[in-house]
Parts: structure tokens; sequence; C-alpha cells
């Protein structure tokens, strides 16, 4: 009987809990009721649910000291001490808004980043790969961005009033010495590795990472795709040659090789060309990737790529008023591995080396230069994140170069040198408040060659000025070795050097990004020189100067899947230099005042076609007529280019096939780059001269490729 | 001393099943009213009743996994394309949260499998080609840990039905998927009331459609 009672009595204490009600309302910072948020008293399955007008209320049967939770997606989770004796009403919760990372200060002055992964960025890798003009290559996308000017007859990357040389690229952190196809003279060569290897990119245009070095003006990174999603292969057919690849997947490793052939010989019969080909450029290439996922955190990469291409062709040298019969051969090999992975909570381990071999070969008629240029990179970078908010990286590399010249021009002549550059750098970033952040950099190089110790800062900072926008500043000082063409004849020369200064301004809310830069970079002991290809190490100093400013603004609105998405693109600049044998300070050939590009892209659901179309504009370049006393006093017409890419996929004898076709300058605007003026005047005393102009008016490229 | 070992002993079997009957009492209620859920708000209070349940419970996969289907359910309804994201992050956690308590438990791939399409539609040209390959893993490897979940085949013959045909989709490409899972779902016997057994309906809705 006592037993009874004693369990009856324990009934009563398990069930018998006076119940406490807990009413009251959720709101944000701003005032406005909260929906959906989850609370509940900790440890207890007590709690509800808020309403549309963020209210609440709920029974608890819990006593004494308790915790009430609140939380709700897109906000701080919230917690309450609460002391639960009697109901508790009229409770008001205020949740803050957790900072996404669309909203969180980024410091990006000078750098367009493309990424998948990241939302803060204005570009997606696909972007990159689908804008009409650029031919599926990385760096004439690039071109399309605020910053570059148009240089239709180099094909390379010109940034802010810099040469095409001022610019490094780097595959996953590792320096890729020849990233382009080799080229003839007046014609635009393009870049070696298709956009479709990078799942992320950054552009940038100044103001660089300390990590970076040995470049004046820019830096492309790009980094490659991390395992295949699954085993898959493609073969296509251009108008221009063959591609097939193969890709295999297993659980953590994967590997894909690819090659192709390409030849224009079909599309130079259809397209009236203004060169006489001797022998049609020809492309033969393949690539290697292997990924293998080391751990959670751990990836083993590694990628090698070989090419070979080849051309011939009749040069009209207008300066020397002669027909020459130029070939080229160029071989490419390029290796990376790289291994990156997270140590512990506070390290992260970042390590590669790289292998480039390059042998060019060129004949002048009998004349033959043969030049190779190797390079090998070892680099390592540990990262901490060990104190919070602030990431600190530093590293070291090792950049072993060889060039080796042979010239067979009446005589035999061998132009060589070797330098090893040693370097290393740390840098700190630091996000002071969720509105503010700071970066500083050191970066330190040791030439062998020149003999050259250097220390160059980088600071870069950015603040919020509201909800959707922000500035961010930086400043830094950059030196690059001065070019082969200058160190192969002398060593007495010291590094180039520039300094950027650069003020950004971001408004990016939802589909819409307006962004406006404005930067000085001023240039100091850039090469001079009285006579070009001249022997003489006296010839060569360190004496030019110059200097770039202007504004950059980039608008991009991009509509949800399916609508309308464009982007506008206009630079303003305003660059002179005195370097190379120029007599005074002027704006050189290879930059335009204005730059504009327009970049439209839609997809079309219904028809499953994808089309593009750019209109690129360039104001009129300088050069050269020595029939006027002047310098670099001409100005040749505006540049203007019209193209479109259409993309069309389906189903062909059961294979999952895309249709891809590229128009370029679909309206056949007769460009000009610049002209070739004779080296002696004629019997009138005037200096004849003939235009620089694209190898063909029009191109237009079809591809089918196919899914197996 | 009979009468103190009597107390201790009744008191821990009392509370213990005390304990017991309240998780199975408030699954059941939770699961039913998320079945007679038809709102975003009607999910989310789901999808907090459970967050709820799982934080007590934490040996326990089944309250994440509803806490994961009614967040993703959100996601589908939720039009806002920057919301999106963020509730799948939330769906994401619950559902890792289930895989490190039943890492080899069939439902829970065939939920991933639910989970990613919904990551799809927030930027197809892009993520389709990511997250199609890893849809067809997961579902792969839902149906190697059980065959007889007829949610594996469910998810695959939607998917495949709303795909283009371009894509390698459309209704004769899926309909064999909904005939399998229609015969999968005839047969399934869910372990107990309050394991998943939804999508029977759905799957005849759809193949009405084909």
């Amino acid at each position: 009987m006592k037993t009874r009672l004693i369990i009856l009595f324990q009934f009563l204490i398990l069930f018998a809990h006076a119940q406490v009600e807990i009413s009251g309302v959720v709101q944000s910072e701003t005032g406005s009721p909260i929906t959906g948020v989850n609370i509940f008293i900790q440890g207890t399955y007590d709690g509800t649910t808020s309403d549309s007008l963020g209210v609440f209320s709920f029974k608890t049967e819990t006593s004494g000291e308790q915790t009430l939770v609140a939380s709700c997606v897109g906000f701080e989770t919230y917690g309450e001490q609460l002391n639960l004796t009697n109901n508790i009403t009229d409770l008001k919760i205020v949740l803050i808004e957790e900072i996404s990372e669309l909203d969180e200060v980024i410091i990006n002055a000078g750098t367009f980043e493309a990424s998948d992964k990241k939302k803060s960025v204005v570009l997606k890798p696909l972007d990159v790969a689908l804008t009409a003009g650029a031919n599926g290559d990385i760096f004439g996308a690039f071109g399309k961005l605020p910053g570059s000017h148009t240089v239709g007859e180099e094909g390379r990357l010109f940034v802010r009033g810099g040469e095409s040389y001022e610019t490094k690229t780097f595959m996953d952190g590792m320096l890729v010495n020849t990233p382009y196809y080799s080229k003839m003279p007046d014609l635009p060569t393009r870049g070696r590795f298709s956009p479709i290897l990078f799942n992320g990119s950054v552009f940038s245009t100044g103001g660089y990472s300390a990590e970076y070095g040995q470049a004046l003006s820019s830096i492309v990174a790009l980094n490659t795709v991390a395992l295949e999603p699954e085993t898959k292969s493609s073969i296509s057919v251009l108008s221009v040659g063959l591609q097939g690849s193969h890709a295999k997947r297993w659980e953590n490793t994967s590997l894909s090789i690819s090659g192709e052939y390409l030849n224009t010989a079909l599309t130079n019969k259809i397209f009236k060309q203004n060169v006489e080909w001797l022998k049609v450029p020809v492309i033969v290439g393949s690539t290697m990737l292997f990924r293998h996922k080391t751990s959670e955190t751990g990836m083993l990469k590694s990628f090698a790529s070989f090419n070979y291409d080849t051309s011939s062709l009749l040069y009209d040298n207008f300066e020397q008023l002669a027909f020459q019969e130029i070939s080229l051969g160029n071989k490419n090999l390029y290796s990376n591995t790289t291994y990156n992975e997270m140590l512990n909570d506070d390290w992260m381990i970042q390590t590669g080396v790289a292998v480039n071999i390059d042998r060019e070969n060129m004949d002048i008629d009998s004349d033959n230069i043969a030049t190779s240029r190797n390079s090998s990179q070892l680099k390592l970078t540990l990262s901490n994140y060990s104190v919070k908010d602030v990431t600190t990286t530093f590293g070291a590399e090792a950049l072993i170069y060889k060039y080796d010249q042979d010239i067979d021009m009446n005589g035999n002549f061998n132009l060589s040198f070797n330098n090893n550059l040693f370097a290393g750098f740390a840098e700190s970033e630091w996000k002071v408040t969720k509105n503010f952040a700071l970066k500083a950099g050191l970066r330190t190089e040791y030439n062998s060659l020149i003999k050259e110790l250097n220390v160059t800062p980088r600071f870069s900072a950015a603040v919020k000025t509201g909800k959707s926008s922000q500035l961010s500043a930086a400043y830094g000082k950059f030196f690059q070795n001065p070019n082969d063409d200058y160190l192969k004849f002398t060593d007495e020369l010291a590094p180039e050097t520039s300094t950027h200064s650069i003020l950004t301004w971001q408004y990016k809310k939802d589909s819409r990004t307006l962004r406006i830069e404005a930067y000085n970079k001023n240039y100091s002991d850039l090469v001079k020189f009285d006579e070009e290809f001249s022997v003489e190490p006296g010839n060569y100093s360190n004496t030019g100067s110059g200097y770039s400013r202007g504004i950059d603004v980039f608008w991009r609105n991009q509509k949800q899947f399916g609508k309308a998405d464009y982007w506008i693109s206009y630079s303003w600049i305003d660059s002179k230099r005195n370097y190379r044998d120029y007599p005074v300070k002027v704006t050189p050939h290879y930059v335009s005042k204005h730059n504009l590009s327009v970049v439209y892209k839609q997809y079309f659901t219904k028809i499953n076609s994808f089309i593009s179309g750019s209109y690129t504009f360039a104001s009129g370049r300088p050069y050269n007529n020595p029939n006027t006393p002047e310098f670099m006093a001409g100005k040749t017409k505006t540049y203007n280019d019209l193209s479109f890419g259409f993309t069309h996929l389906f189903y062909l004898f059961n294979t999952q096939t895309v249709a891809h076709v590229i128009v370029n300058n679909a309206l056949g605007f007769n460009n000009v780059f610049g002209y070739n003026y004779a080296q002696t005047p004629d019997n009138n005393g005037v200096y004849q001269s003939q235009p620089i102009v694209p190898g063909q008016k029009r191109l237009i490229v079809f591809l089918l490729s196919f899914q197996l | 001393m009979k009468t103190l070992l009597t107390l201790i002993f009744s008191l821990v079997v009392l509370t213990a099943a005390a304990q017991g009957k309240n998780y199975e009492a408030a699954m059941t209620a939770a699961l039913e009213k998320m079945k007679s859920s038809e709102t975003v708000a009607n999910f989310q209070e789901a999808a907090n009743t459970f967050e709820r349940i799982s934080m007590t419970k934490t040996k326990e996969w089944l309250p994440l996994y509803y806490a994961s289907y009614s967040m993703i359910v959100v996601s589908y309804f939720d039009q806002d394309i920057n919301k999106k994201d963020a509730y799948l992050d939330k769906a994401q956690q619950f559902l890792d949260k289930a895989l490190k308590i039943a890492p080899v438990e069939s439902e829970l791939y065939s939920l991933q499998a639910f989970l990613y399409p919904s990551r799809i539609t927030v930027d197809p040209m892009t993520r389709g080609m990511e997250y199609m390959p890893k849809m067809n893993a997961v579902l792969d490897k839902a149906i190697a840990l059980n065959p007889e979940n007829p949610r594996s085949y469910y998810l695959r013959a939607i998917t495949l039905f709303n795909m283009p045909e371009q894509f390698g989709g459309g209704a004769e490409v899926a309909r064999p998927h909904f005939e399998t899972a229609k015969e999968k779902f005839d047969k399934f016997e869910p372990k107990s009331p309050l394991h998943p057994n939804w999508g029977k309906e759905i799957n005849e809705m759809e193949m009405q459609k084909l």
C-alpha cells in the first residue's frame, strides 16, 4: 500500500508541473516583425514559431532558470536567461541580421573575380567562356572588362597603359611564363588554355596581393577545376579542326585528358585573307588533369599541357620595302603540381612546383632565330587563421629562368642569360568590423642576374558606405625585371617599377552591379635605348618613365535565368610614357583613350539556345607618322566590332549535342590598328605608309560537340 | 530498504517511459502538422518543431530528416533567389547532422537528391552542370543502400521528367522510373509510423501527366 502511494506520488511529481506561458514579439533591428522564428526553451520540445506579425506564445512545464532561444534563417541566434516562475508576457526579442556573404565588406580595388562559389563576385566562369567576340579565349573575355585596351593586332591583354608583358598569368598560384601561342608580326595571338579548365579566375588591373610579383600592371590568376564531376567523353568537330576529351572519375580521384588539332585552311579559303599564307596556321595540343582528394580538406592537382603551333606567311615588310617569308614554329610544355590542405583548424598549406619549356623557331627568309625559354618554380604558402577575423599568409618562392637564343643572320650569334629569382612575402587581412577591412603586405625579391634586392609594400582597405555599397582602396609598389629582349644584351639594368593608387566604389544590389574605379599609376626606371636590337650594353638604361591615370566604369544587370543579362564596361585613360627610343613623353601606340564594351547574353529556354552578342568600341590609337615633325602625333580611326555567338542544345543520333556558331565583326567594319611606314622616303621625300589591318575582315567559326 | 529500491527503480522507469512517450508523441504530432501543411509558414513551423525535437533527441536522425525535408519544401516555395540558398544551407546542416548519426540510411541520400534540384533553380546555367552529376551519385548510393526505398526512384523520375529532352530528359525517359517507383511504393512498408513514407500520391499524380 505504502509502495503504491509512493508511485502515485511520483506520478504527481512528474506530471503536475505548473505551466508557464511565454508570449511576445520578434522584431528586426529596424522594428519590422520577423516571421517563422523558432522560439523555444533550450533542451525541451517546448516552443513555437512566430506568426506573420512576429507574435508568439507558448506554454512550458519547465521552471526556474531557463534559456529562451530564438533562431531564424538569415539572423543571428538569440539567447536569453529567463526565470520561469510566472507567466511572461510582452517579451520583445530583437534579432540581428546575419551578415551574409553578399553584404560583407570585401577588399576589391582593382580586382574582377569570376567564381561559382562566392556570391560577392560580378562574373561567373561561364561568362568568361561564353562572351561573344572573345572566341573562347580567357584573355579575350578579360579584354571586355574595364581597364583593358583593345589592341587588335596583338590578341594579348594590355592593361591600363601597360604593355602586354606587364601582365602575368598564374594557374593555381603558379606562374605560367608563356601563356600565349606564338605570334606573327601584325597578327593577333590567343591564350593556350581553354576557359573550361577553370572554375574561378581573378583579373586584377592593379594593387594586387603581395603573393604576386614581377608584374608591373596586372595579374590573371586562374584556378583549375577540382575533381571532375563524372566520367564522360566528348568529341567536337569545328570548322577549324577537331577536339576530343575524356574524363574518368573515381571516388576521390579523377583524370581527364584532351587533345585538339586546329587548322584554319578551310576558313582561310572561305573568308578572304589579308595575309598571304604559305602554310596555314596549325595547332596540335593536349592537356592532362589529374586530381586526388587526399582528405576532407586536402587536394592534390597535377596539370600538364603540350602544344605545338606552326605557320608560314609572306610578310609585306613595309619598313624595309621587302616581302619576307616568315615561318614560325613553337613547342610548349607546361606542367604544374599543387597540393593544398588544412593542417589543423588554424593552418593551411599550399605548395606547388611548375615547369615550363618553350622553344620557338622563326625563319625569316634564310635567317633563323631559335629561342628557348625554360623556367621552373617552387612555391610554398602557409595561411594562418588562429586570430579571429584575421588571415595571415606568408610564403616563399624560387623561380629559375634560362633564356637562350641562337641567331643565324649573317653569322651565328648566341644570346643567353640565367636568372634565379627568390622571393618571400607576408600579408595579413583583418576584418576590423563587419563594415571595415584592412590588408597589408610586404614582398621581397632577389634577382641573381641583375643582383637586385628589393622590398615592396602593398596596402588595401575597404569600408561599407551603405547596405549595398562600399568603398575600397589599394596602394602598392611593383617591380618587374626588364624584358628578355633587353636582358639578353645586358645585365646592367635595374627592375622597372610602378606605383598604383586605386579607389573603387561599388554598388551591388540583387542583380545589379555598378563599379566605378579611379586610379593613378606611375612608372619609373623603364628601359630606354638609342637603337633597337643593339648589342651594346651601354645602349640601354633605366631612364624611362611614364604615367597612367583614368576611370573605369562597369555596370551589370544580371537578371534571373532565361532573362536578358548584360554588362557595359567603359574605360577612360590618360597615359604617357617616355621609354624605348621615344624622344619625348607621348601616349604609346597601344593606348586608346576611350574603350567601351557592351556584352549581352540570354538563354532562351523554349528553344534551348543561348545567344550572346558584344559590341566593342575604341577611340583612335596614336601612331608615328615620320612625315610630320611631331612624334607619335597620328591617330587611327576608331575601332568598332560587333560579334555574336549562338549556342543550341539538341539531340542528334541519340547523343547530347551542342551546336555553336561565332561570328566576329558581323557588320564588317574596316578596322585599322596603325600604320607601318617605310624607313626611307621615296623620291618625293615622302615616307610611304601601309595600314595594319586584321588578318580577315569577318570570321565565322562552327562547332558541333557531342557529349558521349 | 525495499521501498527505497522500488522508489528509485520506478522513478527511473517512469522517467524513461515518459520521455520516450514524449518523443513519439511529439514526433507524431509534428508529422500530423507537417502533412497538413500548405503554406511556407506551415512548413517553416514544421521545420522549427522538428528542429526543437532534434536538439533534445540528439541520437535520432528522423527529426533532422523532417526538419531538413520541411526546409527544402520552404526553399521550393520561396521565389526569392537570395533566400533560397539560406534555406538550403540550413536544410543541408540538418541533413549533414543526420548523416553523422545514420551514415548508411538510404532515405538521407534520397533527401539529398530532393535538395540538389532546389539549388539548381537558383542558377540553372552554372549549377546544372555541377549538381546533376552530384544528384545522380547520391541517388545511386540511396538505391545501393536500400533498393526498396521508393523515393529514390520517384526523385530520379521527376527530375528526368522536368528536364528538357535536349538535356537527356523528357516524359519517355522518365516513364520507366515512375513505373519502378510505383511498384516500390505499392510494396513499401515504413519501419515505423515515424519513418519516411511520402511520395506515393505525388508519384501517381505526376504519372497522370505523362
